[in-house]
């Protein structure tokens, strides 16, 4: 159908009266452009008035890491990363949140960092570096509850040999030497276990308590882990040892 | 201006589509759900009803905004009504301006019967009307602006993409906009200067979703306050805006013979 004078008279006048089209080339851009603009602006603002929020405490929603494995049909790994990813954000959330407030790191405070570290070795029974987490950090919480994660760990990566490492530093940490020394013994035994892994469990029975030794199972702890919160954590006992070693002993 | 007309023919077309009527009749099953869940919670009930029932009115919202605003367009485009629709005197602005105002109609009908739905519910929960059930209002206006935010970049992809894409580009836009404050926790948090860089951009470009979720707050019996409710819905006019202008850009650069 052709179009009319009167369709085409119409078209002329909208378009000369609309301020849309006086450039249409620019006009749709400069607006896009200003208005992508005024909405950063209003973010930053709401950012910026947004800096003390509530102390709300974080919540669970989703406490059995069994459910969520059904709920994940079938994608229980990528789930299980993710809830290290939170696990870690978490961790490093509540440090940055203490710090802030000038206070020493408790982790003790950290009410979530149990279950969020069982449900992501629920989903995941092969994620090491879970368990060397709670293996570092879950004493602070709960000393056996971070044996027993350990021996689960175990239990699910038996030629681990370095959850026997993680087994033998946390059982030292609770001054059980014994238990210890076996843990390194069974260790030393696996496939890519390193040489030192033989000599702890004679350290072990012979010095546990000693600093000398406490001194080595930071520094191997360290020197194993590619964790970045239990390197730092190894380097701060270890600068403690040291300033510890220099101080003048008063009864000498 | 041709807007009132095309935004009240749209909203008639889409008041027509069965979907629309499926997901708002779920959203009010969900309620009358949460009333029964709520009177297992001891103590909870309250809490429960406002929870589920805004969490049912924001996921079946998006499902709505995003399965009719990715037909807006490629619609018109896939029957060939656009050629005659343009063929009148009414300018593509206008035309991508009263489809989404005609959505964002149907949309604010959707979110209006299930909060009605609430508020019933609520009633029927504390044996009477209370003034601690207004404390309702605000968070649905913010999840109409979440609404409203998602069509706008739903009509967006329906400017340069087939209707399955645009689904997927506005369910992603939808998800990452939801986890908007992880990605300024990475911007401010990543060792390496080009994640640093990419996470602030993504983070102002694409919408902050999550300024919009109150749900948490009003279950728990907080209001959430005027002055937040206005930042909010100027931050929404601004988005919506900016996504319009780049619908129309591309729009107008489209030829449909």
């Amino acid at each position: 159908m052709s179009e009319t004078e009167e369709d085409r008279g119409s078209r002329i006048e909208n378009k000369s009266s609309a301020i849309f089209d006086l450039q249409p080339s620019l006009t749709w851009p400069i607006l896009l452009v200003v208005f992508l603009a005024l909405s950063v602006a209003a973010q930053n603002w709401m950012d910026s008035r947004r800096r003390a929020p509530l102390p709300v405490e974080e919540t669970l929603y989703i406490s059995s890491g069994e459910a969520l494995k059904r709920a994940s049909l079938g994608f229980d790994g990528l789930m299980a990363d993710i809830y290290w990813i939170r696990t870690l954000l978490y961790f490093g959330g509540e440090f940055e949140r203490q710090r802030d407030a000038n206070q020493y790191f408790d982790v003790s405070r950290l009410k979530l960092l149990e279950p969020l570290l069982d449900i992501t070795v629920e989903l995941d029974p092969k994620l090491i570096a879970a368990y060397r987490f709670g293996a570092v950090f879950l004493p602070d919480i709960d000393a056996d509850t971070a044996v027993r994660f350990v021996e689960r760990g175990i239990r699910n990566n038996p030629d681990e040999w370095r959850l026997y490492q993680d087994l033998g530093f946390v059982l030292w940490r609770r001054n059980r030497f014994r238990e210890a020394a076996d843990a390194y013994a069974r260790g030393s035994g696996l496939q890519g276990a390193p040489a030192w892994m033989r000599t702890m469990p004679a350290l072990m029975l012979a010095k546990g308590g000693e600093r000398e030794t406490a001194r080595a199972m930071f520094l191997r702890l360290h020197e194993e882990s590619d964790d970045p919160f239990i390197k730092q954590v190894c380097e701060e006992q270890l600068i403690l040892l040291q300033e510890q070693k220099q101080r003048p002993n008063p009864q000498s | 201006m041709k807007i009132i007309p095309i935004a009240l023919n749209t909203f008639r077309e889409s008041a027509r589509d069965r979907t629309l009527y499926n997901l708002a009749l779920l959203a009010i099953l969900m309620i009358v759900a949460s009333v029964v869940m709520g009177r297992i919670a001891a103590g909870q009930e309250t809490k429960i009803i406002i929870d589920l029932g805004l969490s049912a009115m924001t996921v079946f919202g998006v499902l709505i905004a995003i399965l009719l605003g990715i037909g807006l367009v490629s619609k018109e485009i896939e029957n060939g009504a656009i050629a005659n629709i343009l063929s009148k005197p009414v300018r593509r602005s206008e035309f991508i301006l009263g489809k989404y105002f005609g959505l964002c109609l149907t949309l604010f009908a959707s979110v209006a019967a299930p909060a009605a739905a609430i508020a019933l519910a609520l009633i029927y929960a504390q044996d009477g009307v209370a003034a601690s059930q207004l404390r309702l209002w605000p968070a649905v206006w913010l999840i109409f602006l979440e609404l409203a935010v998602i069509t706008a970049v739903a009509l967006l992809f329906s400017c340069f993409s087939s209707p399955a894409m645009s689904a997927m580009g506005a369910l992603l836009i939808f998800l990452i906009g939801r986890w908007s404050p992880d990605l300024k926790l990475l911007a401010e948090t990543s060792s390496s200067a080009v994640a640093q860089a990419v996470s602030r951009a993504l983070y102002h470009l694409l919408p902050n979703l999550a300024n919009f979720n109150y749900v948490n707050e009003t279950a728990r019996g907080e209001a959430a306050p005027w002055r937040m409710v206005a930042e909010n819905t100027a931050y929404a006019v601004f988005y919506i805006a900016a996504m319009l202008a780049a619908a129309v850009l591309i729009f107008n650069r489209r030829d449909f013979k």
